[in-house]
């Protein structure tokens, strides 16, 4: 994936240019966009505990990566709704995944040596996108880039707006 | 109360979900990779020799023509006479041939240097993603849910 920074602020920055443009939107649906994009990033959990260990450990065959994959996405979305008070529900559902969804789409983006993406959209299909071919997640300039647009952003909504 | 009884079950319920989506994922997913085997399929070495494989790994060291790639706990080496310093992080898609041997047919690099500075930087993302969020929300103890701080973004 582009660096976990990158993705937060992108939602930061889609967030609150849509939140400016469509009335229905509060801005404090924002950060739960923030907070939306890094949940797919919580499959990293395998780089402390694998998922070959857990399986031994359950006696089943196991795997973290559907966290990174639409199903566990609606799961964690629908989880982090239910953190909220019931009237807030339905809009956070949403946003978080919004959020999750746009870390999704620019995982997508990422260079892959056999040209593929993995099955972002299981349980749904098993089809693997071609990858974007963009970026590597170690490269910089993303966060870069990502971070520009932030700082506009931020500008703008304290200064510029009427 | 009976309300909070009712989220958390509910938030069970999804999580069992969850948890049947990674043991089928975890039993299925490499049958539906068309692309290439992965790492892990090479338990089975034999069976795959001259397939084609794709996986992540470190690079440990390199000699003449050829890589030293750690991955998953098996130890590859790629015929190239790419050599990027050990630490770096590759990606191997390629044939496999006997004796834990691999030709490549793309080897892509990142850099060690680069990927401190991509754990350094995701975290703070993550960092920066929870500040922002608790400051525009704040758990409320009574209700046991997140509400709007007062005063900020309607």
């Amino acid at each position: 994936m582009p660096d976990l920074l990158t993705h937060v602020l992108v939602a930061y920055v889609t967030g609150t240019v849509l939140v400016w443009n469509v009335d229905r939107l509060p801005r404090r649906l924002v950060p739960v966009a923030m907070v939306g994009a890094v949940l797919p990033d919580l499959v990293k959990v395998h780089l402390v505990l694998s998922g070959g260990t857990v399986g031994s450990l359950l006696g089943v065959p196991f795997s973290w990566q559907p966290i990174h994959r639409l199903g566990g996405v609606l799961v964690l979305a629908g989880v982090g709704a239910l953190t909220f008070d019931r009237s807030y529900r339905r809009a956070t559902f949403a946003t978080l995944l919004a959020g999750a969804g746009s870390h999704l789409f620019l995982d997508s983006l990422i260079r892959r040596a056999n040209g593929f993406t993995p099955p972002y959209l299981y349980p749904l299909t098993w089809w693997h996108p071609p990858s974007g071919d963009l970026y590597l997640s170690s490269d910089p300039w993303p966060a870069v880039l990502a971070l520009t647009a932030a700082a506009i952003v931020f500008a703008y909504g304290r200064v510029g707006r009427p | 109360m009976r309300e909070v009884h009712r989220r958390v079950a509910f938030a069970g319920v999804l999580l069992a979900v969850l948890l049947s989506m990674t043991v089928h994922y975890g039993a299925v997913d490499a049958r539906h990779d068309r692309t290439a085997i992965g790492i892990q399929q090479l338990s089975e070495y034999d069976e795959h020799v001259g397939e084609t494989v794709f996986f992540w790994g470190r690079v440990v060291g390199s000699e003449e023509g050829v890589l030293v790639v750690r991955a998953s706990s098996q130890t590859l080496s790629i015929r190239t006479d790419r050599a990027p310093p050990p630490g770096s992080a590759v990606q191997i898609y390629g044939r496999l041939e006997p004796d834990s041997v691999v030709t490549p047919e793309r080897v892509i690099v990142s850099k060690a240097s680069n990927l401190r500075y991509l754990y350094a930087v995701s975290a703070v993302g993550g960092f920066l993603a929870a500040v922002v969020f608790l400051r525009t929300w704040r758990f409320d103890p009574e209700r046991l849910a997140f509400v709007p701080r007062e005063g900020d973004g309607a």
